[in-house]
């Protein structure tokens, strides 16, 4: 498979689920598939050790990411990623494939724990606000597979109006308070604000949409 | 609205974590990097013991028909200690908590912590068992009763008699666990935990949340409520070593 995103011709992903998984979407000139790993944390819930290093393997890189701009300590960043992957063995059993993607589940948890780590060292945290209807989300996500999932959380991110991108990232990536943010970039705290619970409602949206269930690149 | 169960996420926090690591897949992070190689090892390694050590748990389990037990075996017992963490009322008000059971509060049933002790001191014969001693603080002078640890199962059950009820709004007991290949300066947090008004004796499942090879000292602190990440070491209240 390729990879030629500059050109917006062929986007592929390496499968690494059984065929019958994947979900093609193709015409004459244009073929996008978003393939999902198997997920491995059903099989750490069962008690099978070799998923633990497949796991480790798999998702080593995106813990490290966040771990090393939420904690800029290097012995603390290493407590931190061993810390984040216990948390992810034992709750493995709560995976659920139904509800969000292995690796979003993964981001959960570690953010869970950095966020747990900074308060403990007593820096206060501003988070990110509850969109209004966050409440009933769980009732309309019932028809999302994984690789669709993993397409729309994509396509959500890119959708964003630049500014709205860049305040989610500086908070969610860098784990960057409110405040920070304001600071950092010059901008007015409510704007902050507003560009955050902005970005996340219309991401949401982008993961709602009921179709088209598979993104389709077009080259001609 | 629905009340969030800090063990199941709730939808907000779901999405964050898709958005999260949407981004982080999308953003070049040449920076950053990969996971490095040492550091990755040791926690599969990690992992891979803990695993076994809920697999010989549950086997364990299996031997004794005693329902109680049931409730502190392999991932359950995660989900048990947790839900208790997290109705702890001064806990409920903070948005999150870790997933993982760190800690356990006196409102764990007595009986089900004294079934896993009993459980631990009868299946594990290289069980660690040691006596708390008297402590130096004014608040509690004498403590009482002891430690078990399971290197195995990387878990224990405390049983304390005699520490000062405290109040969680003020400060919070604190366990640590020293590890003899670890820098002495960094034991592994245990957890925090309160004494309710009017108890005498308590018993207390925890769980450590960094791999415990051989554990050498337990060691009881009082802390800002939350408990501390490197302890002042202020207050020692309890010490329980080989």
């Amino acid at each position: 498979m390729t990879s030629n995103d500059a050109h917006g011709a062929v986007r592929a992903h390496l499968a690494l689920v059984p065929p019958d998984r994947a979900r093609v979407a193709s015409s004459a000139k244009a073929v996008s598939v978003t393939l999902v790993p198997v997920p491995l944390l059903p099989r750490i819930a069962a008690g099978d050790e070799s998923a633990v290093r497949e796991c480790v393997a798999r998702y080593g890189a995106l813990v490290w990411s966040l771990v090393r701009r939420w904690v800029p300590d290097g012995h603390d960043a290493e407590d931190a990623a061993q810390e984040i992957f216990v948390d992810l063995w034992r709750s493995a059993a709560r995976f659920d494939g139904a509800r969000a993607t292995e690796a979003g589940w993964v981001a959960m948890v570690a953010r869970r724990r950095l966020i747990d780590r900074l308060r403990r060292s007593q820096r206060g945290i501003t988070y990110e606000p509850l969109p209004d209807d966050y409440d009933v989300i769980d009732e309309q996500e019932p028809d999302l597979d994984q690789a669709d999932r993993v397409v729309r959380a994509r396509a959500a991110v890119q959708a964003l109006p630049a500014a709205q991108r860049t305040m989610l990232e500086l908070s969610l990536l860098h784990g960057h308070t409110h405040e920070e943010i304001a600071e950092a970039t010059g901008t007015p705290l409510g704007t902050v604000k507003s560009h955050i619970r902005r970005g996340l409602q219309r991401a949401r949206a982008t993961l709602l949409q009921a179709t088209p269930r598979l993104s389709e690149e077009q080259d001609g | 609205m629905k009340a969030p169960d800090r063990a199941t996420p709730t939808g907000h926090e779901l999405l964050v974590g898709e958005l999260t690591a949407a981004l982080s897949s999308s953003t070049a992070d040449p920076e950053h990097g990969a996971l490095p190689a040492a550091l990755a090892a040791q926690i599969a390694a990690a992992g891979e013991r803990l695993l076994r050590a809920d697999a010989s748990l549950a086997t364990a389990r299996r031997r004794p028909p005693d329902a109680s037990w049931r409730l502190w075996s392999g991932w359950l017992a995660a989900a048990a200690v947790l839900g208790l963490w997290v109705g702890t009322p001064g806990r409920r008000a903070r948005e999150t908590s870790p997933p993982a059971p760190l800690a356990a509060t006196p409102q764990v049933p007595a009986r089900s912590a004294g079934a896993l002790r009993d459980s631990l001191l009868q299946n594990d014969r290289a069980l660690l068992k040691l006596a708390w001693t008297s402590s130096t603080d004014d608040v509690s002078p004498m403590i009482g009763g002891d430690v078990v640890w399971s290197a195995a199962a990387q878990r224990g059950v405390m049983r304390v008699v005699g520490l000062a009820p405290n109040d969680a709004k003020r400060s919070q007991y604190q366990l640590w666990i020293f590890d003899k290949a670890r820098d002495s300066r960094y034991p592994v947090d245990g957890g925090v935990f309160d004494i309710p008004a009017g108890a005498t004796e308590v018993v207390i499942p925890f769980a450590a949340r960094l791999p415990v090879g051989e554990a050498i000292m337990f060691v009881l602190t009082v802390e800002a409520p939350g408990g501390a990440v490197v302890s002042g070491r202020e207050r020692v209240v309890g010490v329980a070593k080989s």
